[in-house]
């Protein structure tokens, strides 16, 4: 790792402070992805804005919903009471990711700005856009099993390896953040961006903005939500394909759907057109799997990464199926 | 230079060298190069001792900043409170000169004025500088010397004026601050240094204490900001128990307790646990007594090389603080962060499930 100043924050102001005219600082808060690739040398900051002593650690109940601070450890939001019962979507894709080491330390603010774990960005020895805009991609016609197939460019193919974020798209999840132009609110579905010309932009983010929190609205079918991840061992490792999946099921149809996907796009990927498809059906396989061929309508398999298209279809069906109410 | 404001070299008008800190240690300006600075000018400030600059030096850490303070009787550095050593006053020799040489640089006085009789009447102002120069000014009425309220309001108030984008009341670029920036950049370049003799061009944070408790110590290193919790024990601390294994946060050779969590210490830096309380695996037993979890893995031969071990103990540790385990099944699950390439599972489940059950 190459040296770095260090600067530890109190206040929120601080820390836009001292970034806002600072684009070679970073926010430090885990450190799970930030410090890993400092020392691979995929990401070089010169200072690192300590961000974990912010007033941004609390879980608050609402009767509208939940409000979870940025600096939320992973393991703390996975078992927190409310979140098993009301959103047991979310629970079960924080418990999916990483291992608890790694969640105890992860905050929902890093979580959310969590870095592609492609080969080739993580390798400096390798061609990258990402991580070196211009300087072509390695994935494309390398080695891509674990690549995107949904939300691809010509100039990047690198999956999002997130599986908070699925969960909170499927849950209409909205980013609080703080920058110099003061706080904002972005949905979910806003805050990540397509690869397209400019793979090096993965948020809407500006610079010095800092996630201050994520509020969660409260409606009953959430609390039938379920995560389902199909990765290559048990535990511990990233998701080939995942579905977070709720319904609103009334009088055996299904009157509200929200179907996220991960592994699969190259950002957190809902299936807006599979979701349309669901409503006003009976849950049954048929309609789940009708679903399934639409949500993946898109998908743009490359060399070794075909699998993932029938694999995300049938961990879709699967996934809607396990959702009470289903058949 | 206290003449004039007029471009002079920002060495005359106050050295950069020759200071001494509160226990009588030399020291320099130059220690603050690299890190922006605020300038406070103003008739008296309240930099007297320890307490009441406390909340000054907290919005400094915040502001990433060093401040330095000119009054009519000298000069004072202000460090943050994470710094080294927080108060640094200058000596005595020819500190009016040059607080009056710098009021003038500054441009918070013609140079006519400055060697009059105003020094009652210097208003407070606060000029911002970072490596571009002067970031930003502000001006109010001069604070009481005992009044520490002021002057933190003014950082807070710049600070906010700072980070807004558009041009905000109390936020001035005037001619005057134009032509002092020219001055100000020779102060701000004179800080920033040995540029021209050769040295690093982005100064890095050095070496500096860093405070860890470990196992019920408290020990004070000299490390960089990038030296890992991980590196820390084993390299500087002498705690070579932690083991370093992928390094990368995807083995869990490296765990330890944090507060009583356990974490990958690889993934973290040792400047961050500063306050915490760390749980190594030499910290486990009471004496010759065995943690219970040690006992264990002899007893169920939970190991071949021994390489993981550490890190599977500790680990084991935390799993049974959480509670979350009900069954060999969870254990299995919960301890997914701990690879043991001798393949031990077996023997490392049973023993920790012996435990589990009492």
């Amino acid at each position: 790792m190459r040296p770095v100043r260090y600067l530890k924050v109190t206040t929120v102001d601080a820390a836009v402070a001292a970034t806002r005219a600072a684009p070679d600082a970073a926010f430090l808060a885990g450190g799970t992805s930030l410090i890993d690739l400092m020392k691979l040398d995929v990401l070089d900051p010169a200072e690192l804005v300590d961000v974990n002593a912010l007033p941004l650690a609390k879980i608050e109940v609402a009767h509208d919903g939940l409000h979870v601070g940025a600096m939320v450890r992973n393991s703390d939001l996975a078992r927190h009471l409310d979140v098993v019962a009301r959103y047991p979507l979310l629970s079960e894709a924080l418990l999916a990711g990483a291992s608890p080491q790694l969640r105890n330390m992860a905050t929902v603010g890093g979580n959310l700005l969590q870095r592609t774990r492609c080969y080739y960005f993580r390798d400096p020895a390798t061609p990258c856009n990402k991580r070196a805009p211009g300087a072509g991609c390695g994935a494309l016609d390398g080695y891509n099993r674990m690549h995107a197939v949904l939300g691809t460019s010509d100039k990047c193919i690198a999956a999002n390896p997130s599986d908070m974020c699925v969960a909170l798209l499927a849950l209409d999840a909205v980013v609080h953040t703080r920058g110099p132009a003061g706080p904002r609110q972005i949905p979910i579905a806003e805050f990540h961006v397509l690869p397209g010309e400019h793979p090096e932009r993965e948020s809407v983010l500006a610079q010095g903005e800092l996630v201050t929190g994520v509020s969660l609205p409260a409606r009953p079918e959430f609390a039938q939500s379920r995560y389902l991840k199909v990765r290559d061992r048990a535990s511990y490792a990233f998701a080939l394909v995942s579905v977070g999946a709720a319904l609103r099921i009334e009088d055996g149809v299904v009157r509200e759907a929200r179907l996220a996907l991960g592994g699969v796009g190259t950002k957190p990927w809902r299936a807006v057109e599979a979701e349309r498809l669901l409503v006003g059906q009976r849950p049954e396989r048929a309609a789940f799997t009708r679903a399934a061929e639409a949500a993946l309508a898109g998908a743009k398999p490359r060399k070794h990464n075909a699998f993932k298209v029938p694999l995300a279809r049938r961990a879709i069906v699967r996934a809607l199926a396990t959702v009470k109410g289903a058949t | 230079m206290a003449d004039g404001g007029d471009g002079g070299s920002a060495r005359e008008v106050g050295p950069w060298d020759g200071w001494v800190d509160r226990r009588g240690n030399a020291c320099s300006l130059r220690e603050i190069r690299g890190r922006p600075v605020v300038i406070a000018v103003s008739r008296a400030l309240p930099l007297d001792d320890d307490a009441t600059t406390a909340p000054l030096r907290a919005e400094l850490r915040g502001l990433g900043a060093a401040l330095v303070a000119v009054t009519p009787r000298g000069v004072t550095l202000l460090q943050p409170d994470d710094a080294s050593e927080p108060l640094r006053r200058s000596q005595e020799l020819d500190q009016t000169k040059a607080a009056r040489g710098l009021r003038v640089a500054l441009g918070c006085v013609e140079g006519a004025d400055a060697d009059g009789a105003d020094d009652e009447d210097w208003p407070l102002t606060l000029i911002m500088l970072d490596e571009d120069g002067p970031a930003w000014r502000w001006n109010g009425p001069a604070p009481r010397s005992d009044d520490v309220g002021t002057l933190l309001h003014a950082l807070r108030r710049a600070a906010e004026l700072g980070s807004s984008t558009a041009p905000a009341e109390g936020l001035t670029m005037t001619r005057r601050t134009m032509l002092a920036a020219s001055l100000a950049a020779a102060l701000a370049a004179a800080l920033a240094e040995p540029r021209a003799a050769g040295a690093s061009p982005a100064v890095p944070a050095g070496a500096g204490p860093v405070t860890l408790e470990v196992n019920g110590t408290r020990h004070t290193l000299a490390i960089e900001p990038r030296v890992t919790l991980l590196d820390a024990l084993r390299e500087h601390l002498g705690l070579p128990g932690t083991k370093k294994g992928c390094d990368h946060g995807q083995c869990g050779a490296c765990t330890v307790l944090v507060d009583g969590r356990r974490i990958n210490s690889c993934l973290t830096l040792a400047i961050m646990q500063q306050g915490t309380k760390i749980t190594t695996i030499e910290g486990l037993a009471r004496g010759a007594e065995l943690h219970p979890l040690q006992a264990a893995f002899l007893e169920h031969d939970g190991f071949q090389c021994g390489y993981c071990t550490p890190g599977q103990i500790i680990s084991a540790v935390g799993l049974l603080a959480e509670g979350h385990a009900r069954s060999a099944d969870d254990i299995r699950e919960q301890m997914s962060g701990n690879l043991c390439r001798c393949g031990a599972y077996p023997n490392i489940v049973a023993a920790i499930e012996s435990v589990r059950k009492g």
